[in-house]
C-alpha cells in the first residue's frame, strides 16, 4: 500500500474555495464533473445520503451564524440532495458537499478525502515515511520559482538553487496550471486558489522517502535542466492528530550575533504549524534570545494549526495578559488571551521577551498565523511590526468531524475578530512593510523581507525603546 | 485554525459538576414537582449514603477519553485528597500531557500548548469544589439555593431538573432520574481559560465502588461536539502526598513566603 502524505493546504483545508468555475477546477487539477453518473458505484446510495445528511445537519447545528448567511438551508438541501443521491464516486459526492459548503463563502469549510486522513496501517509494506527533495517553491509573477533549498538535501546536491524556475515536475505542466490560475478574476477566489495551487504543485515534490521525482528547471541563465532526485526522509516530525492528515512539523531557530557594539543579537524563529511539537524548540530558542535586541518570527508558509497555541506562543513575547482575538460561536464568546510565561519547567522565574518583534508573513501564512501576527501588532503598541506580503485571509476557528463515507469534514464553528473588532477572514493581514518575493533577489541570494526585518530590529534597539 | 476541544478545564468542569448540589425548593411552579431536598435525599441514598463517602481520605480515578468526531482519544487520571486537593492528568497523542489541579489554596493548569498558569476566579472555584464528596452528594455548603424547575427527558429517560445557585452566583442544573433517583444529566457553564462554555453532561453506567455508586460513562456535549469519558477504575486511600506536589513551574509562580 502506498503511503500518502499531503500538506493541509494541498487538501484545501484552508479553502473558502468557490471551486465551480472551470478555470478554478483546472488550476487545482480537479477533473470536470461528469455529466452523467458512471455505471459502477464506488459508494452506496445509503452511504452517500448519510454523508450528505450528516454534513448538512452538522453545518445547520454548529455554524456560527444561525441565519446561515441568510441562506434557505432547507432549500439548499432540497436542491443538492438529489445530486448526492446520484453520486456514484467519492469525488462526485465531495463535489456536491463542497457546493453546499461554498455557499457560505467561508474558509475552513472543506471535505478531506479519507485516503489522506487515515493513518497508514502498521503492517504497511511501505514503512519509508514521508520524503522530500528539500525544495520549497512559490508562485512569483507568472512562474513557479524555487524559494528555499534545504542544505545538503537531494535538490541541493543536484545543484538546484533559489530563484530557478520550475518548468515541470514529473508530468505536471506548471505553465498550464498557472495560466488557469491567472484566468480567475475574483480577487478573493484567486487568493485562495493561489494558496492551493502553490501547495499542490509543491506537493509534487513530496512523496514517500526513497521514491524519485523528475523535474525540469530553468536556471539563472535560462538554461533548461532536467534533474532526477531521490526523496530522502523529511527532517521534520510527522504528527498525526486525530482525523487530521499527517503533518510534518518543522521548527528551527538561528541566533544572529551583531558585529557592532550597539547591538547584541537578533533571534530568528521559523515553524510551519501551530502544534505542541514546536514548543520545545520555541522554549529553548526564546531562552537563548532573552538578551537579544529582537526576534524575527518567519511565519511564511505557516498554514496554522491549533488555535490554543496562540496563548502559549504569545506568552513568550509579552508580559501583559492582553486579548489577541475574540471568537463568537453560537451564543458563546471566547477569548484568545496572552498567557505570559513567567516560569520554566525547571521551576525558575523567567520574563517574557521584551525586545522588538518582527513577524514575516506571505500569502501562505494562514489562519492561526494571521491571528497571531495581527493580534501581536495590535496589542504591542509598536513593538511588533509585520513584513512581507499580505496573508491568506482565512482565519476562522473550525472543528473536524468524520463523515459516514470516511471522509473528514472541516467546518468553521465561530467567527473571529481582533480585540478592536477587525476581521481577518476574507481580508488577510497587510504587512507594515510590504516586500514581495522577487526572483532576482532569490538568484542574488537576498531575502528582502528578512533583511528589512533585521534592519528594523536593529534600528528599534538603537532608538532606545527596549 | 483548529479547535482541539481538549482543554483540560472542560473535563475538569465535568467532574466539578458531579460535585454540585441543590438547595431549598422555592417558587410556585414547584408545587407539582418534588422538592429538591427530597430528590437530593433520594440521590444520596441511591449512591450509597453520606457515611460511605466519609470513609475515604483519597481517591484515584482512571479513565479513557474519546472525542469520536475528531478521532482523538487519550487517558485520564484524577487524584484527589480530602478536603480539597486534586490533580488531573490527561495524555492525548499528538497533543501531550495536559494537567491541572488545586491544593485548595492554589489552582493551576499546565499544557503543552499554553504553558503553565496559576488560575483564579470562577475557574479556580470550580476546581477547588471538585474533590469534596459533599459536592458529589449535592450537600455542599457552597450552594445557596436549589429549585426543582421542571420534568425533563435526557437520552430517553425522564428526570426532574433542579437549578442550583452557588455562593459565587453561578448556576448549574442537574436532572434526577424518576426511576432510581440518580443524576442522569447536568448542564452548566464551565469556566475555561477562554471564558465560559456551556456544556451538557449525560451520566450513565453507574457502578459500585466500595459501596459508593459513581457514573462510569460521561458524555460531555459542548458546541455540538461530544467527548466521552469512561471510567475504568476507582480506588481509595492509595494517593500519596508526593503525588500531589505542585509542579516546579507552578511553584515558581507563587509569591515567596516571608
Amino acid at each position: 500500500m502506498r503511503r500518502t502524505f499531503v500538506s493541509l493546504v494541498a487538501l484545501g483545508i484552508l479553502a473558502g474555495c468557490q471551486t465551480p468555475p472551470r478555470a478554478a477546477r483546472a488550476a487545482l487539477g480537479i477533473a470536470p464533473l461528469p455529466a452523467a453518473a458512471p455505471i459502477e458505484r464506488e459508494i452506496s446510495v445509503e452511504i452517500a445520503m448519510a454523508t450528505f445528511d450528516s454534513t448538512w445537519t452538522r453545518i445547520r447545528n454548529t455554524y456560527y451564524d444561525t441565519t446561515l448567511k441568510g441562506l434557505d438551508w432547507n432549500a439548499v438541501r432540497r436542491e443538492l440532495r438529489p445530486r448526492a443521491e446520484r453520486a456514484a464516486t467519492r469525488a462526485e459526492l465531495r463535489a456536491v458537499l463542497m457546493d453546499m459548503l461554498n455557499r457560505l463563502g467561508d474558509s475552513h469549510m472543506t471535505v478531506m478525502p479519507r485516503e489522506f486522513t487515515t493513518a497508514p496501517p502498521n503492517d504497511s509494506d511501505d514503512d519509508s515515511g514521508p520524503g522530500s527533495v528539500g525544495i520549497e517553491a512559490r508562485i512569483i509573477d507568472r512562474s513557479l520559482v524555487v524559494w528555499r533549498v534545504e542544505p545538503n538535501g537531494p535538490a541541493a546536491r543536484a545543484g538546484v538553487r533559489p530563484g530557478w524556475v520550475v518548468d515541470a515536475i514529473d508530468s505536471t505542466d506548471i505553465d498550464s496550471a498557472l495560466a488557469d490560475l491567472r484566468a480567475i478574476r475574483d480577487a478573493r477566489l484567486r487568493r485562495t486558489l493561489f494558496i492551493q495551487v502553490t501547495a499542490r504543485l509543491q506537493h509534487r515534490f513530496d512523496g514517500s522517502a526513497n521514491s524519485s521525482v523528475s523535474a525540469a528547471f530553468k536556471d539563472e541563465r535560462g538554461k533548461l535542466r532536467q534533474l532526477v532526485m531521490t526523496r530522502t526522509p523529511v527532517s521534520g516530525t510527522p504528527v498525526k492528530l486525530g482525523h487530521m492528515p499527517i503533518m510534518v512539523v518543522h521548527a528551527s531557530s538561528q541566533r544572529i550575533d551583531s558585529a557592532t557594539a550597539s547591538n547584541r543579537c537578533i533571534g530568528v524563529l521559523r515553524f510551519n504549524y501551530w502544534l505542541p511539537h514546536v514548543m520545545p524548540k520555541l522554549t529553548s530558542a526564546m531562552n537563548d534570545f532573552q538578551s537579544c535586541d529582537g526576534v524575527v518570527l518567519d511565519l511564511r508558509g505557516n498554514v496554522g494549526g491549533l488555535a490554543a497555541m496562540l496563548s502559549g506562543v504569545s506568552g513568550f513575547l509579552s508580559d501583559t495578559a492582553a486579548t489577541l482575538a475574540v471568537q463568537q460561536s453560537r451564543g458563546q464568546e471566547q477569548r484568545y488571551d496572552i498567557f505570559p510565561r513567567v516560569a520554566n519547567s525547571k521551576g525558575e522565574r523567567v520574563r517574557p521577551f521584551g525586545g522588538a518583534i518582527a513577524i514575516i508573513i506571505d500569502p501562505l501564512s494562514v489562519s492561526t498565523t494571521e491571528v497571531f501576527a495581527a493580534g501581536m501588532r495590535h496589542v504591542s503598541h509598536g513593538r511588533a511590526r509585520i513584513f512581507g506580503e499580505r496573508s491568506a485571509g482565512q482565519a476562522l476557528p473550525a472543528m473536524i468531524y468524520k463523515l459516514p463515507s470516511g471522509d473528514v469534514l472541516l467546518h468553521a464553528i465561530a467567527d473571529l475578530r481582533l480585540s478592536d473588532g477587525t476581521r481577518i477572514e476574507g481580508e488577510g493581514v497587510r504587512p507594515d512593510v510590504e516586500l514581495p518575493l522577487r526572483q532576482s533577489d532569490l538568484l542574488a541570494g537576498r531575502d528582502a523581507a528578512m533583511d528589512a526585518a533585521i534592519r528594523w530590529v536593529a534600528d528599534w534597539n538603537k532608538s532606545g525603546r527596549r | 485554525m483548529i479547535k482541539a476541544n481538549t482543554r483540560a478545564t472542560r473535563f475538569a468542569a465535568a467532574f466539578a459538576m458531579l460535585g454540585m448540589a441543590f438547595a431549598p425548593l422555592t417558587a410556585v411552579q414547584a408545587q407539582a414537582l418534588p422538592p429538591a431536598k427530597d430528590l437530593i435525599a433520594k440521590y444520596v441514598a441511591a449512591v450509597g449514603g453520606v457515611d460511605a463517602f466519609k470513609k475515604y481520605k483519597s481517591v484515584r480515578v482512571k479513565a479513557s477519553l474519546d472525542i469520536p468526531a475528531q478521532g482523538m482519544s487519550g487517558t485520564m487520571v484524577i487524584l484527589s485528597r480530602l478536603p480539597n486537593e486534586t490533580i488531573m492528568k490527561i495524555e492525548i497523542p499528538g497533543i501531550g500531557e495536559i494537567k491541572q489541579g488545586s491544593t485548595g489554596d492554589v489552582a493551576w493548569y499546565s499544557n503543552p500548548m499554553q504553558g503553565s498558569r496559576v488560575i483564579t476566579g470562577k475557574e479556580a472555584e470550580a476546581m477547588t469544589e471538585g474533590p469534596d464528596p459533599m459536592n458529589y452528594l449535592r450537600l455542599s455548603s457552597t450552594i445557596t439555593s436549589s429549585e426543582t424547575i421542571e420534568k425533563a427527558t435526557y437520552d430517553g429517560k425522564e428526570c426532574y431538573k433542579v437549578k442550583h445557585t452557588y455562593k459565587s452566583g453561578r448556576t448549574t442544573t442537574d436532572c434526577f432520574s424518576l426511576t432510581d433517583g440518580l443524576i442522569i444529566a447536568t448542564v452548566a457553564k464551565a469556566p475555561t481559560p477562554m471564558g465560559e462554555v456551556e456544556q451538557t453532561t449525560l451520566l450513565s453506567a453507574y457502578k459500585d465502588f466500595n459501596g459508593m455508586k459513581r457514573p462510569t460513562t460521561m458524555v460531555i456535549e459542548t458546541q455540538g461536539f461530544q467527548q466521552v469519558l469512561t471510567i475504568s477504575d476507582v480506588t481509595f486511600d492509595d494517593v500519596q502526598e508526593a503525588e500531589m506536589t505542585l509542579p516546579p513551574d507552578i511553584q515558581a509562580q507563587l509569591p515567596k513566603k516571608p
